[in-house]
């Protein structure tokens, strides 16, 4: 084989899977939700302006879940209970199949992160109304939300190390570079 | 089991970052034991008399933390010393 045709089996190898938009909205939320998290003991006006971008990001997440790219739409991952339910129990006996784009439970993830999110964001937004000033229980909800979202994040974190190693490939480094071994 | 360490560590490193952002947020007092404080109730009355909505009374370190309505509606966080019921600081917003 010529050295031209194996650099073109090497390129058309891998394939563009998440877009601009979806590496830059997953590393901006990242950073805007732990650095929120971070400033949360001191509540003031850096902590509210990180709760709102954190808010505007999942808007448009959520916006580009119609109208994105083919892996960025929810349409194409969003798991039934039946799909997800599947996939856990594959995954549990380490049969699952490998996916191009998110897998069940990464898809079942994204919705409980955008939810609990915009549940944080929404507490928190709360706390700053003359109705709901001062309130304990907005508090301890916005807090709970907020904690629950650290808990999906280390989730998230295991999820993709398990399914990095299971099928021999760098999904941190896609989020990067968007790009995906095609097979 | 796991789910509980990566919690922890993500408690830990959280703790790392706010921690000073916290103990700078929340100024000292006073030096006096508890039982010189000020009842939290007499504290609500106190700025009750002064024309404020008391929404909620928390203790803050060894402050009392008061979020409170004035008459035209603002939001008032205060800081007021737990002994003397003085205001320390105050963070008013529209």
């Amino acid at each position: 084989m010529s050295r031209m045709n194996a650099r073109t089996d090497e390129a058309s190898s891998f394939t563009p899977v998440w877009d601009l938009f979806v590496r830059v909205f997953h590393w901006s939320v990242a950073v805007t939700f732990g650095a929120a998290y971070a400033s949360s003991d001191d509540g003031g006006t850096v902590h509210h302006i990180l709760g709102y971008a954190v808010l505007a990001l999942v808007a448009l997440r959520i916006a580009w879940g119609f109208v994105g790219s083919y892996h960025a739409r929810f349409a194409n991952f969003v798991p039934g209970p039946r799909r997800f339910a599947q996939y856990t129990r594959a995954v549990l006996a380490g049969r699952e199949r490998r996916y191009l784009g998110h897998n069940p439970a990464g898809g079942a993830m994204i919705i409980a992160l955008l939810v609990l999110l915009t549940a944080t964001g929404a507490t928190g937004w709360l706390l700053t109304t003359n109705a709901f000033w001062g309130s304990e229980a907005v508090e301890a909800l916005h807090e709970a939300c907020a904690n629950a979202v650290l808990v999906c994040v280390a989730l998230h974190v295991v999820g993709v190390l398990l399914a990095s190693w299971r099928h021999r490939e760098n999904l941190v480094g896609a989020m990067l570079t968007g790009r995906k071994r095609n097979d | 089991m796991q789910k509980i360490n990566v919690r922890l560590c993500a408690a830990v490193a959280v703790a790392a970052i706010a921690l000073p952002l916290s103990a700078q947020a929340t100024g000292s007092c006073t030096t006096e034991p508890k039982a010189k404080w000020m009842q939290d109730n007499e504290v609500s009355k106190q700025l009750e008399k002064q024309g404020y909505q008391i929404k909620r009374v928390k203790t803050e370190g060894n402050c009392y933390e008061v979020y409170a309505l004035d008459k035209s509606g603002k939001r008032h966080e205060m800081v007021v010393n737990p002994v003397n019921g003085k205001l320390v600081s105050e963070e008013v917003n529209e």
